[in-house]
């Protein structure tokens, strides 16, 4: 059953994780489930992190895309969408939200099947755009991916749970916008932020989910950095005396904030505390009313492992090849862009220098 | 103006799609619309949502990262955004339409900061800016809004400076103002693509001021015939100096209203931009961008979104692609060369070569089948067997004209026959002039075979002129499902509308008709006629109207007088389809005074029937107002005294119903005049016809111009033969440039026939003196 595979999977990965926890290691500060897309991935990552939940596990859907013909589950999850063969988990894909640029559920008529639904996804990770599809095989049924649609929808609108924002309209009259279940620890006024050189007086809140600061003469002038981004928190010397240095993630552009305050210790030990809870248990966002259901006798029991035993193949072997099945086109940076004149409009550099009105030509 | 094919679905094949070059989502659960994006200078894009949170980006290439977001905001619903210099400082500042109120902000250390702001009195639609009017030289933006209920209000910076009311406004569209004539285009519910100088409208306000009459009219307009749904103006000199975007159609227009390009879209457009010269970007709802020059489809590609609004702009580098989506994805695009790969799912996987070859044959046979094929040889055929005078029928049939022996009856036999297998459905309508009536119309058969004769009867009104006899039928039916239609006309005999009475040798009017050949004698032309005199021959019509033909003693010339002039054209088109028009000559002056006393009687008709309708419109105007007042008195719990409310109210309304049957009665005079008016047209073109020897085409041209068909809705009968004059004048009969060149009037309601006559004349002359109404 996928329930229990994705439940044995997450208890490695919690075991495998644990020491990385404790020692702060920068694979236990990322969240990397929404923000990246992969193929084939080793089981234990299908398992869910820290915060994660499932949301929704459904059967018998094909992704048509990649795997025609294939059986398989998908699992939806409040920061990505898990989909692996019935045959092997070792077949699967991992969709993080934040990739997502399009959904479209569609309703078809397959002679093959009857009346199903057709998941579409269009994303874009790291300047490639893939395309999935993936179709229910269960006749009339009418659910399957509702639940999908509105995961994704208060996902959207929990962004701020998640990530670092700046200049935002987070504060009205001088006043934090909280969030939903959002608990205020602590408001610090004469807080200076010492970014620019000649420093900005503001005020800081410290709450479950994040460190809030903003310019007393202009609310608009403010930072949300919710703990999950926060990769390093230290105490530094500095030409206006100790700063408290506040680094971001990776993913938040490697920002770094520096404030300083009369309280500095205080407030020092205070992030440092809050943030070693919110990585243990982390605030993601998206909450998820449970319905009590008796779980069937059969659900309760423990399946019986078979095989504790996972090859691990090195990491790249498979994804080059998994990923083509997706692949619909890329943008890097590296890619020249040119002016033409011709059509007035920025361009892409044709191949082998043809011009663009040979390349138009040819279809 | 260049008119092209509809064709080219090239850009559906497009193997190219846009390349991200920077993308953000702004917000979530926010709508977005054409006007809700703007570039700044600074190279800040300003975008705010229908929801009312407003967003500054500076893009650049890459991903976004938190630093590309300048402010966030959150405001009034926002129906439009535009930078532009709208304070007194250099500094750029963004102007906000609100429904009820615009903003006039700057950005300040990350913040949006309001420099002012006007309060509104109705409701916004969009708005406009620019440097109005010749004195205003500081290089300030001036601001014009829109309402939705049509009047436009002029803004400079803190001072509002006047409004005026479009007239006939329905529906609110696209605006904009166009520096290089000084004025604004809009687009409204008329279809209509209208130019309004910024002169003039600040003229009508001044007058308005002083109390005089304010009205203003378009500098130009151009029917479009579409919603437009974008209006974008070329910064630089071109071709074309304004891009219209229509719902299938994209409009080139030059800046003094000449149409210059129009091209037919085929795909559902989203939004345009124009740029360069001639160069225009367009979005689809397919997903796909555009690039035209000139009408020219330079590129296509397929994009990640469908665009509400789009721009070209300059970041790092020119000609950038700036789309925003309904939901708020604002992306900056470029146009990739490598190809993408077509995404292709097997719908069906069990698809073999049997079902596969009896789909062909199914869709080979659904084609043969198909009725876009000629028309087939056999059709129906109406015969109509009209008798040569009509019968007297004993049954009174009341208000139609009759004499001792009873109503004038003429009882024509349609023939239906048709040679194939079945008609189905078949209906014959029958289409009579004002003054006959068709009892038996409309003809009704489910199925037909073979043959079927059917009766049908004409009767006369007797109190309406005659026009003409023609009738013409009409049949439609079912052939295999499809449809066709076959058609026959006739003419009904004189004696219909008239009887024959002794001949009256006096009359006011008279025309002599010259033979070409010596005629036959009168009885033998009017064989059919029992002649009450050997060289005279005298009709009376049933309102009184009398015509007479005599016919010369040597047989060398007819003369045709009547009571009325109008009148005179029954006898001549009988005495044309009896002896041939072409025996006859006409060599007297063309009786343009007596045509156009009854282009006048009906002119003047129209005026008291219209002025009438004024009337009785304001009379309703002030029963509904009465009404109301009475209804707010009862609601009370303790009404006021009534105060002879009520016999007010009674007055009103016997006021309204005098009126009511005054319109009737006008409506009934102005029928009368447009009869007399229709025949009076037709003699005219006779009379050109024989006087000028016009060949059938050329005829054809004429009668098409001076139509003789004289319809009683808008635009009426005598502006629309003005416009057709003027045409006629404008091309074929043109002198030289400078004609050809002239406007044509409006279909507006025109003060006096004083032009329309003198355009009349002033053909006239021209075929006279060798003018020809068709192009070698």
């Amino acid at each position: 059953m996928a329930q229990s595979l994705i439940q044995d999977a997450t208890k490695k990965l919690n075991k495998e994780m644990e020491s990385k926890y404790k020692k702060l290691h920068e694979d236990a500060l990322t969240v990397w489930q929404n923000k990246e897309i992969k193929f084939d991935v080793q089981v234990m990552h299908l398992g869910l992190r820290k915060g994660e939940v499932m949301v929704d596990a459904i059967n018998g859907v094909e992704d048509t895309k990649g795997n025609n013909g294939e059986r398989g589950y998908l699992i939806i999850t409040n920061l990505r969408l898990i989909w692996f063969a019935e045959r092997t988990p070792k077949t699967n894909l991992s969709v993080g939200y934040d990739c997502i640029t399009n959904i479209e559920i569609k309703q078809t008529k397959s002679k093959l099947r009857g009346n199903v639904q057709a998941l579409y996804l269009r994303t874009r990770f790291r300047d490639t755009r893939y395309e999935f599809i993936y179709t229910s095989l269960i006749e009339n049924s009418p659910r399957l991916f509702t639940s999908f649609q509105s995961t994704l929808r208060s996902y959207d609108s929990t962004k701020l749970f998640r990530d670092f924002k700046i200049r935002g309209a987070i504060i009205q009259d001088k006043e934090l916008i909280l969030l939903p279940s959002e608990q205020v620890y602590h408001k610090y006024s004469g807080v200076w932020n010492i970014t620019t050189e000649q420093g900005n007086l503001g005020t800081m809140y410290i709450s479950n989910i994040r460190v809030v600061w903003f310019a007393n003469l202009a609310e608009s002038f403010n930072v949300s950095l919710p703990h999950i981004q926060i990769k390093g928190i230290k105490k530094k010397d500095s030409q206006v005396g100790q700063a408290l240095i506040l680094e971001a993630t990776k993913i938040s552009g490697n920002h770094i904030l520096g404030f300083r305050t009369e309280r500095i210790d205080e407030i020092f030990s205070e992030i440092n505390r809050i943030w070693r809870v919110a990585i243990e248990a982390p605030i993601l966002g998206i909450e998820i009313a449970h319905q009590e259901v008796q779980a069937p006798a059969e659900q309760v029991r423990q399946p019986r492992v078979l095989d504790d035993i996972e090859i691990v193949e090195p990491e790249y072997a498979g994804q080059q090849h998994a990923s083509a099945a997706y692949f619909v086109s890329s943008a890097s940076a590296s890619q020249e862009v040119i002016f033409s004149p011709e059509l007035g409009l920025a361009i892409e550099k044709p191949p082998n220098g043809i011009s663009f009105e040979q390349l138009w030509r040819i279809i | 103006m260049s008119l092209l094919p509809l064709s080219n679905l090239k850009y559906k094949m497009s193997v190219f799609g846009v390349k991200e070059w920077w993308s953000v989502q702004c917000g979530t659960e926010e709508e977005y619309d054409v006007r809700s994006m703007c570039r700044m200078e600074s190279g800040n894009i300003i975008v705010g949502s229908l929801q009312g949170i407003i967003r500054g980006y500076k893009p650049h290439r890459g991903d976004f990262s938190p630093d590309d977001l300048l402010f966030e905001s959150r405001l009034d619903s926002i129906l439009q955004v535009e930078a532009g210099l709208f304070s007194h400082s250099q500094q750029e500042t963004i102007a906000i339409l609100h429904p009820r109120s615009l903003e006039v902000s700057v950005i300040a250390n990350s913040t949006l900061r309001q420099v002012y702001e006007h309060k509104l009195q109705r409701n916004a639609f969009n708005f406009t800016y620019g440097k109005f009017g010749s004195y205003n030289r500081e290089g300030r933006d001036f601001i014009c809004i829109q309402s939705s209920d049509g009047a436009l209000g002029f803004y400079e910076q803190e001072n509002y400076i006047f409004a005026v009311q479009l007239p006939g406004f329905l529906t609110p569209g696209p605006l904009l103002y166009c520096p290089s004539n000084d004025s604004f285009l809009l687009c409204n519910a008329n279809m209509q693509l209208e130019c309004y100088r910024y002169a003039r409208l600040r003229d009508a306000y001044t007058s308005y001021q002083q109390g005089q009459s304010a009205t203003f009219e378009a500098e130009w307009k151009i029917i479009l015939g579409e919603y437009a749904q974008e209006i974008r103006a070329t910064k630089r000199q071109g071709n074309v100096d304004v891009y219209v975007l229509g719902e299938h159609t994209l409009f080139g227009i030059k800046i003094n209203g000449s149409l210059k390009i129009q091209k037919k879209l085929d795909y559902v457009p989203s939004c345009m931009w124009a740029f360069e010269e001639d160069s225009v970007l367009i979005g689809s709802f397919s997903g796909h961008l555009l690039v035209y020059k000139n009408t020219k489809l330079l590129w296509a590609a397929k994009m990640t979104t469908i665009p509400v609004a789009i721009r070209v702009i300059e970041l790092e580098m020119p000609g950038l692609i700036l789309s925003l989506e309904e939901h708020g994805k604002l992306d900056v695009s470029y146009l990739g060369t490598s190809p993408m790969p077509y995404s292709v799912v097997p719908v069906n996987k069990t698809q073999d070569y049997a079902s596969m070859d009896r789909e062909y044959r199914n869709v080979i046979n659904s084609l043969s089948d198909s009725p876009n094929k000629l028309e087939p040889s056999i059709k129906l055929i109406i015969i109509p067997q009209v008798p040569k005078t009509p019968e007297r029928d004993m049954h009174t049939f009341e208000g139609f004209a009759s004499d001792d022996e009873g109503t004038i009856v003429t009882n024509v036999k349609i023939g239906l026959k048709y040679d194939g297998d079945v008609a189905k459905n078949v209906c014959v309508q029958i289409e009579v002039p004002f003054n006959i009536e068709c009892p038996d119309n409309p003809i009704h058969i489910e199925e037909l075979r073979g043959t079927v004769n059917i009766p049908i009867r004409f009767l006369t009104k007797p109190h309406i002129p005659c026009s003409h006899l023609n009738v013409n039928l009409n049949a439609t039916y079912f052939v295999n499902e499809s449809p066709r239609v076959s058609t026959v006309s006739f003419r009904l005999p004189l004696l219909q509308v008239s009887t024959l009475i002794k001949p009256i040798k006096t009359a006011d009017f008279k025309i002599t008709l010259k033979a070409r050949q010596t005629l036959n004698q009168l009885k033998e032309i009017f064989f059919d006629v029992a002649l009450l005199s050997p060289n005279a021959i005298t009709f009376q019509l049933f309102n009184g109207e009398h015509v007479t033909a005599i016919i010369g003693k040597t047989g060398e010339r007819f003369r045709i007088q009547s009571s009325h002039f109008h009148t005179l054209w029954l006898m001549v088109e009988e005495i044309c389809l009896r002896v041939g028009h072409e025996k006859l000559a006409f060599e007297e002056p063309l009786p343009f005074q007596d045509l156009f006393q009854n282009v006048d009687s009906h002119f003047e008709a129209r005026k008291q029937l219209k002025d009438e309708e004024d009337n009785l419109g304001k009379l309703c105007e002030q029963y509904a107002a009465i009404q109301k007042r009475l209804l707010v008195r009862f609601k009370d719990k303790n009404p006021a005294p009534l105060n002879n409310l009520d016999y007010l109210l009674h007055v009103t309304h016997s006021q309204v119903m005098a009126r009511a049957e005054n319109v009737e009665t006008l409506q009934e005079q102005l029928l009368i005049a447009s009869q007399k008016l229709s025949a009076s047209i037709n003699l005219a073109l006779l009379l050109l016809r024989m006087r000028f020897n016009l060949d059938n085409q050329s005829f054809e041209v004429l009668s098409r111009h001076l139509n003789p068909f004289v319809m009683n809705g808008e635009p009426g009968w005598q502006e629309a033969t003005n416009v057709a004059m003027t045409w006629l004048l404008k091309s074929v009969l043109a002198k030289n440039e400078k004609e050809a060149n002239a406007q044509l009037g409006n279909l507006s309601f025109p003060t006096s026939t004083e032009k329309l006559k003198k355009h009349i004349t002033i053909v006239c002359d021209r075929l006279a003196k060798g003018g020809r109404l068709i192009r070698e």
